[in-house]
């Protein structure tokens, strides 16, 4: 099942309020290790605000092939409870 | 025979290396934002020359001299390290002849992290329960600050050394003795998440990567892998120690988990669900002292009369291994007992 265009939006959202960038400024071709404040930290943050936001069980190897801001949604998405 | 534990003293050392000291040292690391996520202000270093048995000392003597206990009547030390002074012989054997102890106590060192002080009440208690020993001295000593090379700024920042004493005896004369509760796990695939590969027989030799934060002699920790192990461990482990036990989790009144760093406790207690009045924060002046952490949240919430007599308490530890342990105590003793009236 994709994620819709609405939910997607509301990701990229998530993810700027996470990282304290301006809204609009992330997008989902852009690639992670660009993304400002994406640490060790950040990581453990988007693991919490996956399973709060998403109910969604991400796994560490599953964020390490991440490319992309989308992949990161599609890891979110397919980790999701009500997916499995 | 019920076991109780009677004493706690810590030791840190050396002055405390607080946030602002580091910034000075590494002025590119955002250390508002790890003091802010980690919890941690202060962390406090062995000296050079400073040992695991230097420190497990001067906690032991503490409870010596305040008059907790006899060398004499102590027979049996435990030792919890994972950085004893020598691969040979036992640390805790050396701590015998340098507390003055009976040559007839036994002791042993055993190797285990963040869930070594749970591990350490079980075989304590299991010592005491079967009669081999009436009075064992638990201590907890590490030295991780010289495992982690000086630009591993995530472990830089966390990590503390410390040691704690813990005195545990056997009373008899309870109406009731209290019921041993133990909860352990280990996983050892994830061994490798934190994890320092040289120094023991499998890799012996030393690399000259000196200062990288990668080199093998020193500490390894994949922090995400370790998050998302606690997240799924811990809070399986409590429910499974309180099914064990029959009781529910509002009969807890405190809940003391391994003080590994503020972020981790905070979602470890909301995915349990644990009102904040009876969970313990208790690392920011001292940091993730590995075994040490609980017994010092304890010796501190005791000091600040957050434990009273028949308190019923669980500890959890959780991590290097992977390895995990939980158990319950009716304050001041080991196990579940019925709230005498």
């Amino acid at each position: 099942m994709q994620m819709d265009h609405l939910s997607r939006e509301k990701f990229y959202n998530n993810l700027e309020q996470m990282l304290a960038q301006p809204s609009g400024s992330i997008h989902g071709a852009q690639e992670v290790r660009t993304l400002e404040g994406w640490d060790s930290l950040a990581i453990l943050e988007f693991m919490t605000m996956a399973s709060v936001e998403y109910d969604s069980d991400v796994e560490p190897t599953d964020l390490e092939e991440c490319n992309t801001v989308d992949d990161l949604a599609n890891v979110v998405f397919a980790s999701r409870s009500s997916s499995k | 025979m019920r076991t109780e534990i009677q004493a706690i003293a810590s030791y840190l050392p050396g002055a405390p290396v607080s946030n602002a000291d580091l910034a000075r040292d590494f002025p590119d690391w955002s250390l508002d934002r790890i003091a802010e996520k980690t919890g941690i202000s202060e962390r406090h270093l062995a000296a050079p020359e400073e040992c695991a048995s230097d420190m497990a000392v001067a906690a032991a003597q503490k409870l010596l001299l305040n008059g907790a206990v006899d060398a004499c009547e102590i027979d049996f030390i435990l030792l919890c390290t994972q950085s004893p002074d020598y691969l040979l012989p036992t640390t805790a054997c050396l701590l015998q002849d340098r507390l003055g102890l009976p040559k007839s106590a036994g002791a042993l060192d055993f190797n285990l992290g963040c869930s070594g002080y749970v591990y350490g009440l079980g075989l304590a208690q299991g010592l005491i329960g079967t009669g081999q020993a009436s009075c064992v001295l638990l201590l907890t000593a590490e030295t991780y600050s010289k495992l982690i090379a000086p630009d591993d700024r995530s472990s830089v920042t966390i990590f503390g050394d410390a040691a704690t004493a813990t005195l545990l005896r056997g009373v008899s004369g309870a109406q009731v003795d209290p019921r041993p509760i133990y909860v352990y796990g280990t996983d050892g695939s994830g061994a490798k998440h934190l994890i320092v590969r040289r120094g023991g027989m499998r890799e012996r030799g030393s690399t000259s990567t000196e200062g990288s934060a990668r080199a093998d002699e020193y500490l390894y920790m994949n922090g995400p892998e370790i998050f998302h192990f606690a997240l799924k461990v811990v809070p399986a482990c409590v429910r499974e120690l309180l099914q064990k036990a029959g009781r529910k989790m509002e009969e807890i009144d405190l809940f003391v988990l391994h003080q590994a760093n503020r972020y981790m406790l905070d979602n470890l207690r909301t995915k349990l669900k644990i009102p904040e009045e009876k969970f313990l924060v208790s690392m920011a002046d001292c940091g993730n002292t590995v075994s040490g952490t609980i017994p010092i949240a304890l010796e501190r919430a005791h000091a600040a009369g957050r434990l009273r007599i028949g308190d019923r308490v669980v500890l959890v530890g959780f991590g290097v291994g992977l390895s995990w342990g939980a158990t319950m105590l009716t304050w001041p003793a080991l196990g579940d007992a019925p709230i005498e009236p």
